[in-house]
């Protein structure tokens, strides 16, 4: 008996914290659905009725879209780049074990303790120089660079693989490469989901890198339009709740389809690190 | 004569044993050369990358910090440790920053993973609604740091002051991001709102990796709910703990986006850290390049030396179930 009014307590006070802790989202959520007036009669209440004009003009403003465009084109590369370069490193550096391969995987580490601003400044004198300025590939190769969290993840899934497949296909005949495309990349194929809705979710909110690389407005990215709305629109906060639940609704539907990825991804991560 | 001792030396120097008489490679030197190949075929397109756009531009930037340099004129002159001492001696803006983020980075970390280790306690103890709560309290983490600082300045000004017009609850009269006392305050509370969500995860996995039969003897042996925590639990879930701790230490010390967008360091200097400052001072409005990245190696060796004291002190608590 005093286990269950135990029990009971405890599911409403999880329940209540989690309102709470949703609560913010909630409020940016209904305002930006009100005319800019009934936004301060009362921020609390819901709106009167459906009202889209934040939405049009958020979505109107110059290139809105493109960004939106820009946005996709640039989580596709990275992502697509991290699965396959740190796979491959992953793969190979977790099976060779030299004194090589320990002092790969050392360097490795440093992204994780290294501030971006520590070689933000000659990296940016270095795109220029390569002519990746205001390029999506440009960003896209500096994230996957510094990609290592995804290296450890593989490195780590790696080690639950028995060797013996190699081997047996190696004997077989099968090359190198072929090892890696026909045998590991299918059984990595878990890791790699959650790998790859990860990234996804960091490319897309990164801002500092492609604030600093992309200047064309041609090129930028949604998260360097919410920062310069900021300045356009001035404290026209009708416009700008709706470019922020704009700018983050393409991931929240993203997590709420894949969400067992995401979760068992850092899930795996932490216990591999 | 010459080729046999010639293939004998480079044999001995690659560690390979060689037959008297066999001047042949030796199978296992082959198949070593092949691994290496190997290796460095599947580690070319990653540590290319690496090298080109992590290694070599950081290397760029640690001598820069030993330059007076502007970031545009190519006069560049060598100054030795003089941007470290002018940071550390005459740098009032500078030493304050050091103290807001140290201040910033105790308090995150530290209700971070209070508050995330609590509540995962208790969701893996919600049976029925587990999943459902897991997923939604990760929400915030999913959102850009730039969304988030902008959502958080729209709700510490406009709403908090409407809810005071509406209500007349003097708390929500407080000049959050105005107010020197409060500013750092309201800073931290956004981080942990952010943040939170990725450590319970953290911890809820580590909880369900704790085999259930050493609880249940716990049980039977009488211990109650608060002692099966404090010798059982925790203990077992250190690992859990020092990955939360060295990861949310790493980011705390580095934070600069959320800041960024919400208070850019203000009120004055309030709640300006490393990151804002060196961004403030060094590549915002005055040129100081040179100076700015020698802040930033001072940022990264101090990340750096916390992390590594804090990883051995935090190894040596765990323990084997």
């Amino acid at each position: 008996m005093v286990k269950t009014a135990g029990r009971v307590i405890m599911y409403v006070f999880l329940i209540v914290a989690l309102i709470l802790y949703l609560f913010p989202i909630y409020l940016i959520v209904i305002n930006s659905f009100k005319p800019f007036k009934d936004m301060f009669e009362s921020c609390l209440a819901f709106p009167k009725s459906l009202y889209l004009d934040n939405y049009i003009t958020a979505f109107s403003s110059s290139g809105f879209i493109r960004r939106l465009f820009n946005n996709i084109v640039l989580t596709f590369m990275t992502v697509a780049g991290v699965l396959l370069v740190t796979s491959m490193a992953g793969y190979k550096l977790s099976r060779v074990k030299s004194k090589l391969s320990k002092f790969l995987y050392l360097l490795y580490t440093v992204p994780f303790l290294i501030p971006f601003y520590t070689y933000m400044i000659p990296l940016v004198q270095l795109i220029t120089k390569m002519k990746l300025m205001n390029t999506l590939s440009g960003v896209a190769l500096i994230s996957i660079s510094s990609s290592s969290f995804a290296f450890f993840m593989f490195h780590g899934f790696v080690k639950t693989i028995p060797v013996e497949l190699d081997e047996s296909a190696r004997i077989d005949g099968c090359g190198e490469f072929r090892i890696y495309t026909r045998i590991i990349v299918p059984l990595l194929k878990p890791i790699m989901s959650s790998v790859a809705v990860l990234y996804a979710i960091w490319t897309w909110n990164d801002f500092l890198l492609p604030f600093l690389i992309l200047n064309n407005p041609e090129k930028q990215t949604v998260t360097i339009a919410v920062y310069q709305m900021f300045g356009k629109f001035g404290s026209d906060w009708d416009v700008i709740t709706a470019t922020l639940v704009l700018a983050s609704l393409p991931m929240v539907i993203l997590y709420i389809v894949l969400q067992k990825y995401v979760i068992s991804g850092i899930v795996a991560g932490a216990m591999k690190g | 004569m010459a080729n046999f001792a010639l293939t004998g030396l480079f044999n001995k120097f690659y560690g390979v044993v060689i037959r008297k008489g066999d001047l042949l490679m030796n199978l296992s030197y082959r198949k070593k050369l092949k691994d290496l190949s190997s290796l460095l075929l599947f580690i070319a397109p990653f540590t290319v990358l690496y090298i080109i756009f992590l290694l070599f531009p950081l290397v760029q930037g640690a001598f820069y910090s030993f330059t007076d340099w502007n970031g545009i004129s190519s006069n560049v002159r060598f100054i030795g440790l003089a941007n470290y001492i002018e940071a550390f001696t005459n740098d009032k803006r500078f030493i304050n920053s050091l103290i807001v983020t140290g201040k910033y980075t105790v308090a995150t970390v530290l209700i971070s993973n209070v508050v995330g280790l609590g509540l995962a306690l208790f969701i893996e103890n919600s049976v029925k609604i587990k999943s459902m709560l897991r997923t939604l309290f990760f929400v915030p983490y999913i959102f850009s740091l730039v969304v988030v600082g902008f959502s958080w300045k729209f709700i510490y000004t406009k709403i908090a002051t409407n809810i005071y017009q509406l209500t007349n609850i003097g708390f929500f009269n407080l000049d959050f991001l105005g107010s020197h006392k409060i500013a750092l305050i309201s800073v931290i509370f956004m981080s942990v709102w952010h943040g939170m969500g990725y450590y319970m995860l953290i911890y809820i996995a580590g909880i369900q990796s704790i085999d259930q039969y050493i609880l249940e003897a716990a049980t039977i042996d009488g211990a109650s709910g608060w002692k099966k925590f404090r010798y059982i639990k925790f203990p077992l879930l250190m690992p859990s703990v020092t990955i939360c701790v060295f990861t949310c230490l790493a980011g705390s010390l580095k934070v600069f986006e959320s800041i960024f967008v919400l208070t850019s360091g203000g009120p004055g200097y309030a709640t300006e850290t490393i990151a804002v400052n060196i961004y403030n001072e060094a590549f915002g409005s005055a040129n100081l390049y040179g100076y700015g990245t020698a802040k930033a190696v001072v940022l990264a060796l101090i990340i750096m030396v916390v992390s590594f004291i804090q990883l051995s002190y935090f190894k040596s608590k765990e323990v084997e179930a």
